[in-house]
């Protein structure tokens, strides 16, 4: 009786697949999932090739340095032999250019730095395990979360953020919004006043006809922006040093997670870069100065992307967010993006339905 | 721009100056002599010739000469030395020298008429004067051979009127030639009435002798005139001013040749002054040149002073800068080498709390079952059925506990954990270690190690770089080397991670071999087999800031500080590089330090006392 319990436990558990060249690392991380989860280790990423080929994995979590090969070529291949499987890199060292090409070209989900907080491991891997299922359409079917209960896991806020798109067929809306379909998209490019540069005439020169370009300079421009047109791609300065810049994205993304965001900052904090993928999906970075083809083929990429979503909205949830701090969301900046969300959220809904042939349901 | 044109400027007034001194030179030297010798030689010789002229003159009058030409002779040649006077003033263009020139012709063509009238009358005069005599005693022997005749015949009156006539005629023959010789006014009157009563009683003279005594009264008169003419045609010549008009041209040029003397000698003292001058400019110029050399020299000497101690901060700073590139380095490397062992005992630890919670439940658990137990059971059998559900639960619920901690391994897992947590402890604490040996920040800067023990040590902090790159190491007997071992370690990690980013990835190796080159030298090759350096920048390697990253990852210090410090040991480090085949560099230390390093530390080295020199 106990074991058949433990069986079927074992058939549903999650199965977690991780990397490491150092063994006592491998067994603390066992050991972290000891119970409620299937856990492959090994020190060999040729090894972790293997495996990848022949098993199912819901998450592979991988060190950057290593001798054979780095996190990011290891995490490279993950993506070309099973890409429904949630990258997770584990850095110790900040290495931010192989950070920047770990979301560029890896799509890795989620960073994790060394030394990490148990709990906060924790929820990592379980919001990616959940992203897993998402993706792949195994939705708990029988209700019963696959997610073990250890109790540390938090309600899941990730439903009610993530609309589920509730299909209204028949409508006049809809029939509206296949038409519009059909336009061509439009690309938002977000500059700071203060500062200077011809990032939107690189971009609207670069593009042509094939997308609209429109500017913005703040945030009430943003808004209404969105107001009056759906965007689906932006391009956007940041200054990675700023809070106030870093919460706006995240809180964008949250709120409407089918903007791919393309970021375009001078310097790189690795924190800062950590932190904004983590919470915001940056879609892309580049670095200034930056080059026309390379921003060309990430905004196609992006308008690329968008089309996919659009044909399968369970790719969605690849963009779900981790949680924003509550000091962050409590501070003076977080209360007036709340309030200017709040604000534009209601106009700006109907616009994005249009776009995607539904409602937004809240 | 601005220099051409004060090389231009300062050209043009040199330029300037120098001719003005040219021509200051040439006007105060113009004046020669020659000339103006020549021309007064031309005319000295005039007036010798004027002379000679008058000379020959009187010699024809006095039949010194008998024949003409030295007086015709002159004129040519005052012609010649005319002309060359002309083209004299001619060529200075001087009009009034001209005139006189003219003026001098013309005398002297007055003088050769003169003569010319002098020749022609001289010549008759002369002719006269020859016939006279003659003449004289032909009509004197005619009449004395009438007298003679006579005396038997005649009247005695008629010979007394012969002698008479005859002595007349003496009369005036020698009157006439005394005339001649002394041509004075008295003599001439005499002779003129003696020649006038001669022809007015020449009918008194018998037949025989009329013509020839009218023949030679006409010779008298001849005589008489010429020679009344003559004296003053010989007063007319001398008169000629050729000697005061050649004079007058002698003065004309002496004076033109004084005022050339003074106008040159005003240049001449122009020249001086004009000298003067410019040596004072360029003795000024040479002392404003010297001054602002001087102080020019003063300026830069300062200035190199001021140069050479930022240029000594600057290899100060350097080497600093560099330093702090080691520990950047070394930083990187710990920190990376020292969060993953943290990261195992951190979440090891933290599961370890879990596993223990979990374990002290399950001890509770199993209390609370005892405890249970332990209380004998109540008497009423419902209450003993109530009891036996309750323990039959809370027995299941202790063996489930019991089975999960079982299949979780939970003891062994946590001695694992916690043994790796204390391995990790043991394997950070190996690293700070590292730290300190690599740095010698707690020892004296200057002491003995083994070579090997610093490769070593480097080889620890560099273990982030080396993850993908096998490390060979032949290691030679080698003895206790004396040196800065903070700074040698430096150098070693410069080369190591060198080496391992120049590999290509997965087959990369170095090799580290160490060796004794002699007794008293230590040999230490790092060789790696990554991608070479090529021949044409093998000499730029050692340079300050030369690199071949990209910009903004190196800084390029590395070698030319290692470089510094291996020959402040006294040492010598060399590469060899084959591109595609790999890079070697060799460091020679030799075992003692030169004095240089002990210096720069500002450490004396001290000899113990037992070997010290006696």
């Amino acid at each position: 009786m106990v074991n058949s319990a433990i069986d079927k436990a074992v058939e549903k558990k999650p199965s977690l697949l991780f990397v490491d060249d150092e063994p006592s690392l491998l067994t603390a991380l066992r050991m972290a999932f000891r119970a409620g989860y299937h856990v492959t280790v090994t020190t060999d990423a040729y090894e972790a090739i293997e495996l990848l080929k022949t098993r199912k994995f819901h998450v592979i979590v991988s060190d950057q340095r290593m001798p054979s090969m780095t996190g990011v070529e290891l995490l490279a291949k993950a993506k070309e032999l099973a890409p429904e499987t949630i990258r997770v890199l584990l850095t110790g060292y900040s290495d931010n250019d192989a950070i920047i090409e770990a979301i560029n070209g890896v799509e890795v989900h989620r960073f994790l730095k060394k030394p990490w907080d148990n709990a906060m491991l924790r929820k990592t891997i379980n919001e990616a395990i959940e992203l897993a299922y998402r993706l792949s359409g195994e939705a708990a079917q029988d209700g019963v979360s696959p997610l073990p209960a250890t109790g540390e896991n938090e309600p899941r806020k990730s439903a009610e953020i993530i609309p589920m798109p509730v299909h209204h067929r028949n409508t006049a809306e809809e029939k509206n919004a296949t038409v519009q379909s059909q336009e061509k998209p439009t690309v938002l490019v977000v500059e700071s006043m203060s500062v200077k540069s011809d990032l939107f005439d690189q971009v609207k020169s670069s593009l042509g006809d094939k997308a609209d370009v429109i500017h913005a300079r703040t945030v009430a421009d943003v808004f209404n922006s969105m107001k009056r047109i759906p965007i689906s791609t932006m391009v956007c300065t940041i200054d990675t040093q700023s809070e106030a810049d870093r919460l706006f994205i995240q809180m964008l993304k949250k709120d409407y997670p089918y903007i791919f965001v393309i970021a375009v900052c001078d310097s790189t904090d690795s924190n800062h870069l950590i932190e904004l993928i983590n919470q915001a999906k940056i879609f892309r970075f580049i670095r200034t100065p930056v080059k026309t083809t390379v921003l060309l083929h990430y905004i196609l990429s992006a308008i690329e992307q968008f089309e996919e979503l659009r044909k399968n909205p369970l790719l969605i949830h690849a963009q779900h967010t981790e949680e924003i701090s509550e000091s962050l969301l409590t501070s003076t900046v977080g209360k007036s993006f709340l309030d200017q969300f709040a604000n534009a959220n209601k106009s700006i809904a109907s616009s994005f339905a249009k776009l995607f042939g539904f409602f937004r349901s809240n | 721009m601005k220099k051409t044109l004060q090389i231009w400027l300062v050209s043009v007034v040199l330029l300037v100056l120098t001719g003005g001194w040219v021509y200051l030179y040439t006007n105060s030297h113009a004046v020669t002599a020659e000339k103006q010798n020549e021309a007064l030689a031309i005319l000295k010789d005039m007036k010798q010739m004027d002379a000679n002229w008058n000379v020959d003159v009187l010699r024809s009058q006095t039949e010194l000469n008998l024949d003409y030409d030295p007086l015709a002779s002159p004129l040519s040649d005052f012609s010649a030395k005319l002309a060359t006077l002309d083209a004299e003033a001619k060529s200075l263009n001087d009009s009034s020298m001209e005139k006189v020139i003219n003026d001098i012709r013309t005398s002297i063509n007055e003088k050769a008429g003169l003569i010319d009238q002098f020749k022609a009358q001289n010549a008759l005069l002369k002719n006269s004067l020859r016939y006279v005599p003659t003449a004289h005693r032909e009509i004197r022997e005619q009449m004395h051979s009438m007298q003679e005749k006579g005396k038997s015949d005649t009247a005695h009156r008629e010979i007394s009127a012969l002698v008479n006539l005859e002595s007349n005629v003496s009369a005036l023959v020698s009157d006439t030639l005394r005339y001649n010789t002394v041509p004075d006014v008295e003599t001439a009157e005499l002779l003129k009435a003696g020649i006038k009563k001669m022809r007015e009683d020449l009918s008194l003279y018998p037949d025989k002798v009329r013509d020839q005594i009218d023949l030679l009264m006409k010779h008298l008169e001849l005589v008489l005139n010429f020679r009344n003419q003559q004296f003053s045609l010989l007063q007319g010549i001398n008169n000629v001013p050729v000697v005061s008009k050649l004079d007058r041209l002698g003065d004309l040029l002496n004076e033109k040749f004084d005022a050339e003397l003074t106008t040159q000698f005003i240049y001449q003292r122009i020249l001086l002054t004009y000298s003067a001058c410019v040596l004072l400019l360029v003795f000024g110029a040479a002392a404003l040149i010297a001054y602002r050399n001087a102080t020019e020299r003063k300026r830069l000497t300062v200035l190199i002073d001021k140069k050479t101690l930022e240029l000594k901060e600057n290899e100060a700073q350097l080497m600093h800068a560099q330093k702090m590139n080691t520990l950047g380095e070394m930083v990187a490397g710990i920190t990376h080498e020292v969060n993953t062992p943290l990261a195992a005992i951190k979440s090891g630890l933290q599961t370890c709390y879990e596993l223990v919670d979990t374990t002290n439940t399950y001890i509770n658990e199993s209390n609370a079952f005892s405890s249970m137990l332990v209380v004998p059971p109540p008497a009423d059998e419902e209450a003993r059925k109530l009891r036996k559900t309750r323990l039959g639960h809370k027995l299941m619920q202790v063996v489930d506990m019991h089975n999960e901690l079982v299949s979780m391994e939970i003891v062994g897992g946590i001695n694992q954990l916690l043994s790796d947590s204390l391995k990790n402890i043991d394997y950070i604490s190996q690293i700070v270690t590292s730290m300190l040996n690599f740095s010698r920040l707690d020892r004296s800067k200057i002491s003995k190690i083994k070579i090997e023990e610093c490769i070593n040590t480097t080889l620890i902090i560099g273990k982030h770089f080396l993850k993908t790159v096998k490390v060979n190491k032949k290691f030679g007997e080698t003895t206790l080397i004396n040196c800065d071992i903070a700074q040698i370690n430096q150098v070693l990690l410069n080369l190591i991670k060198n080496g391992a980013q120049a590999m290509p990835v997965d087959t990369g190796e170095i090799t580290i071999e160490t060796s004794m080159l002699s007794a008293e030298e230590i040999c230490i090759s790092i060789s790696d087999n990554g991608a070479g350096i090529p021949a044409e920048i093998q000499e730029k390697i050692w340079e300050p800031f030369f690199t071949t990253k990209k910009a903004g990852s190196g800084t390029g210090l590395g070698l030319s500080t290692c470089k510094k410090i291996i020959t402040s040991h006294g040492g010598r480090i060399d590469m060899k590089s084959e591109v595609g085949k790999g890079t070697t560099f060799s460091i020679v230390l030799p075992l003692n330090p030169s004095g240089d390093l002990y210096a720069t530390h500002g450490e004396a080295r001290n000899n113990g006392f037992v070997t010290a020199p006696a």
